[in-house]
């Protein structure tokens, strides 16, 4: 894909375009699956589709293709980039834990508390991105089994549907909590714009990812 | 008034008259299978195969002793497979056949995992779980199911549930005069009651069924706690939301002149 300036107009590269794709693609097919599935947990809530399970079924199955299918075509042409997410994801320092330790006040009182500089993901997104890769995993692998559940021994079976339900039920909170990241709490509002643009003001990205703003500005490529 | 079958293994000679007369009734095909060295066939059950005698040989010394097992749907009164099924597709009816209503069925398989007997077969032909349905059609109309009608040596009967218990305690009191052990009546009180009451001469183990089959702790989990656990967790999101948001009227962003 074509490369975008690190910085355009006061605003700073954040999602490259096959992250948005990706993105915009899970977010559409996890809630087709969230969708089709608790409409099998609660039949009577099946009215977007006039009832019909079978219907509800076959589209729960080729969301979920959808839902394995993208992430891993998009991590196999851009292996740079799937694992800069994960190295990103997965280093932690001190003041990643000073931030968890006032994530929860921070989110009920914002204007009282202060933060410690963050890099390019604040760890409570890196918290939240391992909940949600984990059990995203173990929904698709307790779901995949449960679509050929005839071949697999029922002893096994029997902890599948808890299991997939379980994911399902975890995710549900945390997306919740996701989307009101992205869209309302006032803290972090505008960050869906990025989203979609791929861009964050300036301003924006010195004032939530502090270390990451700074490798940026010292000419380091991130995205 | 509930009705049982009584299937009586010390009677069962294996002649397998019952799957013959199963698939005649029920319409179903036959199945092309292997010789695998043993009298036992076809395999296994299938959507085509509602029932099976199971051969168990057992070696006592230089002998061979065979056990024969009725492989069927059991008919549980509390039915493991009747809570899973999202499209309430399986029912009781007639107070004692278990049946797939084969309109509803969308072939989710569910019921296929959480059967402690392990009986019904995914149909990959129509995308439907298919197993005996007691000749529903049968004893509805006042007839006793097909493999009963046909049994020669007198193992499969059907009637009342009463009856059932009682024809069967009296073969156990005969049989121990006779110097049997090891007699017992499964299903007259497990799962609630076994539509289908099997009496043996061994250790249920022996004949592969569970010693004491209950219904299945993951379904009790999924069904009982996960179900509403799932509007407790989306509404414990949407309050955290609303505790967040009420907490932060005032805030004015960096961006804003704030902090
Ligand atoms: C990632 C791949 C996934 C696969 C392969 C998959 C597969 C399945 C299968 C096979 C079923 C059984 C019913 C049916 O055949 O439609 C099912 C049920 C269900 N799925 Fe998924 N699924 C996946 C992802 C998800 C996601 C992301 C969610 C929601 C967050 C979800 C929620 C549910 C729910 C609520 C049920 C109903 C469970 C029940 O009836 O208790 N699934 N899924
Ligand atoms: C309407 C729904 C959603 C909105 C508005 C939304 C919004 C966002 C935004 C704005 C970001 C970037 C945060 C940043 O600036 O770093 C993000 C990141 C991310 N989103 Fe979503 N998202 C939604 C649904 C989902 C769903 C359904 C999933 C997973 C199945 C998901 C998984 C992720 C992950 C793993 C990240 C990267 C790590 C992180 O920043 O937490 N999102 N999302």
């Amino acid at each position: 894909m074509a490369k975008q300036p690190v910085f355009k107009d006061g605003q700073v590269l954040r999602f490259s375009t096959a992250a948005r794709v990706l993105h915009t693609v899970h977010l559409l097919s996890f809630f087709t699956l969230l969708y089709t599935g608790l409409a099998r947990l609660w039949p009577e809530t099946n009215v977007l589709l006039g009832g019909d399970l079978l219907l509800g079924q076959t589209i729960h199955h080729l969301a979920a293709v959808v839902f394995i299918a993208v992430p891993v075509a998009l991590a196999l042409l851009y292996p740079r980039g799937a694992l800069h997410f994960l190295k990103t994801l997965f280093s932690w320092d001190k003041d990643d834990t000073r931030w968890m330790i006032k994530f929860i006040p921070w989110m009920i009182r914002p204007q009282a508390v202060k933060l410690p500089p963050q890099g390019q993901e604040k760890a409570g997104q890196k918290v939240s991105a391992w909940i949600i890769i984990g059990f995203c995993l173990l929904i698709a692998v307790s779901g995949g089994l449960m679509w050929i559940a005839q071949f697999m021994p029922s002893e096994l079976m029997k902890w599948m549907y808890a299991i997939h339900d379980v994911s399902m039920i975890i995710l549900l909170f945390v997306i919740v909590m996701h989307i009101y990241m992205g869209v309302l709490f006032p803290a972090t509002r505008r960050s869906w714009t990025s989203m979609i643009t791929g861009y964050v003001p300036e301003e924006e990205a010195r004032h939530g990812w502090r270390k990451w703003y700074d490798d940026l500005k010292k000419g380091q490529q991130t995205v | 008034m509930a009705k049982a079958m009584l299937v009586d293994l010390s009677k069962c000679i294996g002649c397998r008259a019952c799957q013959v007369a199963c698939k005649e009734w029920n319409q179903n095909a036959g199945e092309k299978t292997e010789n695998t060295g043993t009298y036992e066939n076809p395999p296994d059950l299938s959507p085509q195969t509602w029932t099976k005698i199971k051969f168990v040989e057992q070696n006592s010394g230089d002998n061979v002793k065979w056990l024969f097992r009725r492989m069927m749907c059991q008919h549980c009164t509390d039915a493991a497979c009747e809570k899973v099924c999202p499209p309430k597709a399986i029912s009781h009816l007639e107070t004692t056949a278990v049946v797939i209503d084969q309109e509803k069925c969308t072939g989710c398989k569910y019921c296929i995992s959480a059967c402690p007997f392990n009986v019904p077969r995914y149909d990959a032909a129509d995308n439907k779980a298919k197993k005996c349905t007691l000749c529903i059609d049968r004893i509805s109309n006042g007839l006793i199911p097909a493999c009963a009608k046909v049994c020669a040596p007198g193992a499969v009967q059907f009637g009342e549930r009463s009856d059932m218990v009682k024809l069967a305690k009296a073969r156990m009191d005969a049989l121990k005069t006779k110097g049997v052990n090891d007699l017992r009546l499964y299903g007259e009180s497990e799962l609630g009651g076994l539509g289908v009451m099997v009496l043996m001469t061994a250790a249920a183990e022996d004949y592969g069924f569970p010693d004491k089959p209950s219904f299945p702790v993951s379904v009790n989990l999924w069904q009982d706690y996960l179900k509403p656990l799932t509007i407790v967790a989306g509404g414990g999101g949407i309050l955290a939301v609303l505790v967040s948001f009420i907490g932060s009227i005032g805030y004015k962003h960096k961006q804003e002149g704030g902090e």
